[in-house]
């Protein structure tokens, strides 16, 4: 397949002349306040990746805020029965592609949902940010440190509106720690606990870990589906035979694609930490990890990861068995702990805290964003630093080593093969893509 | 002495044979290239894990000496590979033997500005997004001419990106400019600046921002305010409470960049009675305490609205010697939608008190008042979770006030409620879910614990109680519990969740059970998991057959 990209959009541009509108701003969409939504002035979405995540009600959905208009699908099995579902729950016809870059450059479609495996996401949200389309992305962000950067970079440059779809920074109870991180967050921002601080994701203070997406070794080629397009399924990734359990529900145990349960819960975990902490705009220092060695293929799983920044604040993971045992804290410092269901050694904590200022407001519903052009709360530059630090993770435990990383030239220190996980080679020519 | 020269001895050989692996790590990664098969012919795993391992060694900082070496042997191995797949490995490994490139140097400014010009005459919005970035690239602060002139253009997009790419080198100067061009600027271009202004915590502009507090922008002006705090923006926002935007201050009161308090305390004594909802919110909100009383003559107001956000404000400005002052008001409120909150705020008053002295002394409260308002201190009762307060619970639960005293025996956190709630299940099964969770709390022993559950499974009839049942149940791992999940797994509606239960249960009480047993039960997990299909459940299964394989049968 010819995967130039210069060919590409003048074929696709060429097919698409003959119905293209005028860009939306013309119509001045974006201004005043008018609780009427005149279809044409309706936001659209499309997605790719409809087999998995992507059926899921942050993608799978068509209201008066945002239509469903389009799908893509290397797996005609998974397209059809999404399509077919599109039309039953919403009473929508969609348009359906198999090579997301037409949806991309569809240009009915104003959103696009990125619900791809990882190894994908930042080659389309560079695309899409630079065909002018808003992105709603799965996490983790991306699957290199490298890619993550293209992508914060796209995004800013063209004026985008990106959203990561993790949320737990501003909504909802966070997982088996029994309290929103509103709290949290008040806490931390009011001192009381001192600083430097330690937070602890470990099954003891209610976060699981995933354990079973692990790879499988020694995988036996099979006959490829006459469903999918493997070549497409692999996209950017390295060319490796067809098995069954490289794909769909089970590609996140296999390196080339993701990073086993680390990248998978990594950005839900994380990201509401790097905002506790107020670090949102850096990245740990160091990175230590206990582990037996990985396959060069197969994720395997790790027994501790150890996340340091230059002030001392640490995030400690703790995998699946080896857990901290009796009555853990989930975040500690010189002057207080918190526990599971926002116990803590702090007398009277919860008065305390409510005589302080919420914080600061940000924007956590998507369409609104998009039409007011601010920033989304949990935007590219946020997705980015979180997914590095899951990323940092990844790179320690396949060179099976302890990192060190330098938050200003975002780069590991002294250590090639470490920055040469940054970016990494991208088969034919997809990387022209993400430049 | 032979003893030492014998540890001696080994010590050395030790030494000598950690050596010499070490030595093989790195020299034989060829031998084991040489031993990869075509994929799925072999066990390329092992080599596969010897090779990386070689790899990641040689290319630890400090192990430099090794990295030549490792390098030679991939590309010889390369060279004679035969396969593709097997090649490909080899290749991904030699990848690591490389050195990062430097980033390629960037185009001139000549090509950056025919790029801009370029991009700045495009339809497109993204690509007009660009140039005004590529121009920021070029002039850097001398930019501010353009991002200025950004302001007039009718994209949104196009102005909030030109003032992105003028965050870092914006100062008081440029803010005064972007407020000078507010008359001449539709709404939708002063949002996006006063937007700018308050992420930029632009307290210079502060007086030109309050001055929008009237207009259309009041919100975004009021919300840039509040990132910026400072007296004048509290004093503004305060006394915008109860107009035309009091939605909108009031919210940026509650996230504003500074301590509200004091100016809330003050404002609910001299505000007009529009401000009062929302100031008492506030008050409540965080913490006031010392507007006690304000909040308690707010209680009283004619209007409906300020009486009930007095009501709702109430326990956060109470502390514990307010008790008698809150359970005085509750006992005489004429108005049935302020008796939650109330009672809330009593509860909140009792909360440090230890349970047996809280309901003393609400106990002896309630005896003196009227029958006809009993049943409003019940809740509070309930809270303090003593057996003196079940007991009066229960007694009123059984006279006439059965339905108001099973509400708080709903809450209770005392076993005394259980026979209340299974008896009110027989009406309504919802009452089982806290029956199971006293359950769970207050019976230690397992096999009256699987008795209960049983008992209450057995009064349930919807799918949602039966379902939190079963997930009781598997905090009791008997083989009494296994018998009784095994029944459930015929029942379409919950069976899924029984089949889970069933499977934890059983890997808890393995030992007791003979491996026919085990494998039966397994089989009907998986029978039940083969019908959806979900990736977690496909792991499930390999967890079970793992599980059964490491049994003797």
């Amino acid at each position: 397949m010819n995967n130039s990209r210069r060919s590409f959009i003048k074929k696709s541009t060429a097919a698409v002349a003959a119905c293209t509108i005028l860009p939306r701003e013309v119509f001045g969409r974006m201004g005043g306040s008018n609780n009427f939504i005149a279809p044409s002035d309706q936001l659209t979405h499309g997605i790719i990746g409809v087999g998995g995540i992507g059926r899921s009600d942050s993608h799978f959905y068509s209201d008066s805020s945002c239509r469903l208009v389009a799908m893509c699908d290397v797996d005609s099995e998974h397209l059809k029965s999404a399509f077919n579902a599109a039309k039953e729950q919403f009473g929508q016809t969609t348009r359906t592609y198999s090579d997301w870059r037409e949806l991309v450059h569809d240009p009915n479609v104003d959103v696009v949902h990125i619900a791809t495996p990882p190894h994908w996401h930042g080659i389309m949200a560079c695309e899409a940010a630079r065909a002018g389309k808003d992105i709603w992305c799965e996490k983790p962000m991306t699957r290199t440190i490298g890619e993550g950067k293209r992508v914060l970079e796209a995004v800013k440059r063209n004026g985008r509106v990106f959203r990561l779809n993790t949320w737990f920074r501003f909504k909802d109870t966070f997982y088996g720690l029994g309290t929103t991180v509103k709290p949290l967050k008040k806490l931390v921002d009011s001192g009381l606990l001192g600083w430097p601080l330690t937070v602890r994701i470990s099954g003891a203070t209610g976060f699981a870990w995933k354990f079973y997406w692990v790879g499988k070794e020694n995988l036996a080629p099979q006959p490829v589906p006459e469903c999918l397009d493997y070549d497409m399924w692999l996209g950017p990734a390295p060319y490796k035979p067809y098995n069954v359990h490289r794909t769909h529900q089970t590609f996140r145990g296999y390196w080339d694609y993701d990073g086993g349960g680390l990248a998978d819960m990594g950005q839900h975990y994380i990201d509401p930490v790097q905002y506790i902490l107020g670090r949102d705009d850096t990245f740990p220092v160091k990175v230590e990890i206990d582990a037996p060695q990985q396959h060069p293929d197969a994720v395997g799983t790790w027994r501790s990861i150890t996340y340091t920044y230059d002030d001392g604040c640490k995030i400690i993971l703790e995998g699946e068995g080896y857990e901290s045992e009796g009555k853990v804290p989930y975040i500690e410092g010189p002057l207080g702990k918190v526990y599971k269901g926002f116990e803590c050694t702090i007398p009277n904590v919860m008065n305390l805290i409510n005589e302080l200022p919420d914080p600061k407001i940000e924007e956590t519903d998507f369409i609104r964003a998009v039409g007011s052009r601010h920033q989304f709360s949990l935007d590219e530059s946020k997705g980015f630093h979180s997914s590095t630090v899951v990323n940092m993770g990844v790179c320690a435990l396949r060179l099976g080593r302890n990192l060190e990383f330098d938050p200003v030239r975002q780069m590991f220190v002294n250590d090639d093969a470490a920055n040469l996980l940054i970016d990494q080679p991208m088969r034919g020519d997809w990387a022209n893509y993400i430049k | 002495m032979r003893k030492i020269s014998y540890i001696f001895i080994s010590l050395a050989l030790l030494f000598c044979f950690e050596g010499l692996l070490a030595q093989d790590c790195t020299d034989s990664v060829l031998f084991n290239a040489g031993k990869l098969k075509p994929a799925g012919e072999g066990a390329n795993s092992k080599y596969e894990y010897a090779i990386s391992g070689a790899v990641n060694l040689a290319t630890t900082p400090g192990k430099e000496a090794l990295r030549g070496k490792v390098k030679s042997q991939l590309e010889q191995a390369i060279e004679a590979a035969s396969d593709k797949d097997v090649r490909q490995f080899l290749e991904s490994q030699l990848y690591f033997m490389g050195v990062p490139a430097e980033p390629a140097a960037g185009p001139s400014e000549k090509e950056l500005l025919a790029s801009a010009k370029k991009l700045a005459r495009s339809r497109n919005s993204n690509e007009r997004c660009r140039s005004i970035w590529l121009y920021s690239d070029v002039y850097g602060k001398e930019n501010a001419t353009r991002v200025l002139a950004a302001m007039n253009d009718k994209d949104k997009a196009y102005r909030m990106t030109a003032l992105h790419s003028y965050e870092k080198y914006a100062d008081d100067q440029f803010y005064a400019a972007l407020t000078a061009l507010f008359p001449k600027l539709d709404t939708d271009a002063k949002a996006d600046i006063l937007y700018f202004l308050g992420e930029q915590v632009a307290d210079s502009q502060i007086e030109a921002i309050i001055g929008e507090f009237d207009g259309a922008n009041a919100a975004d002006a009021m919300a840039a305010a509040a990132k910026i705090g400072g007296e004048k923006a509290l004093a503004a926002l305060v006394s915008h409470l109860g107009g035309t935007n009091d939605c909108d201050a009031y919210l940026a009161l509650s996230s504003f960049n500074g301590d509200v308090r004091g100016a809330v305390e003050d404002a609910l004594k001299t505000e007009s009675a529009a401000a009062k909802p929302s100031l008492l919110k506030l008050a409540g909100e965080r913490h006031c305490t010392s507007s006690f009383v304000d909040v308690v003559e707010a209680l009283h107001s004619q209007n409906e609205a300020t009486a009930l956000a007095a009501a709702n404000a109430l326990k956060g400005v109470s502390i514990p010697e307010d008790a008698v002052h809150v359970a005085n008001l509750l006992q005489s409120l004429k108005d049935e939608n302020l008796i939650a909150p109330v009672s809330d705020a009593l509860v909140g008053c009792y909360a440090g008190t230890d349970g047996k002295s809280a309901s003393t002394r609400i106990l002896s409260f309630v005896k003196d008042v009227p029958e006809s308002v009993k049943e409003r201190f019940y809740p509070v009762l309930a809270s303090t979770n003593s057996d003196l307060a079940a007991d009066y619970l229960l007694t009123a639960f059984k006279s006439g006030h059965s339905d108001a005293a099973l509400k708080a025996l709903s809450t209770i956190d005392n076993f005394k409620a259980a026979p209340a709630l299974l008896e009110a299940a027989s009406k309504d099964d919802s009452h089982l879910v806290r029956y199971v969770e006293l359950i769970s709390r207050f019976v230690k022993d397992d096999s009256a614990k699987a008795g209960e559950y049983a008992t209450a499974l057995k009064s349930a009839v919807s799918a949602k109680v039966k379902s939190r049942i079963i997930g009781a149940m598997t905090s009791v791992p008997t083989i009494e519990t296994v018998n009784r999940l095994e029944t459930l797994l015929d029942d379409p509606e919950v069976a899924y969740n029984a089949a889970n239960a069933l499977k934890s249960v059983v890997k808890e009480v393995a030992g007791e059970l003979p491996y026919a047993k085990i494998k039966e039960c397994f089989d009907k997990v998986v029978k039940v998991y083969q019908g959806t299909g979900n990736a977690d459940d496909l792991y499930a299964i390999d967890e079970m057959k793992t599980f059964l394989s490491g049994l003797k049968k």
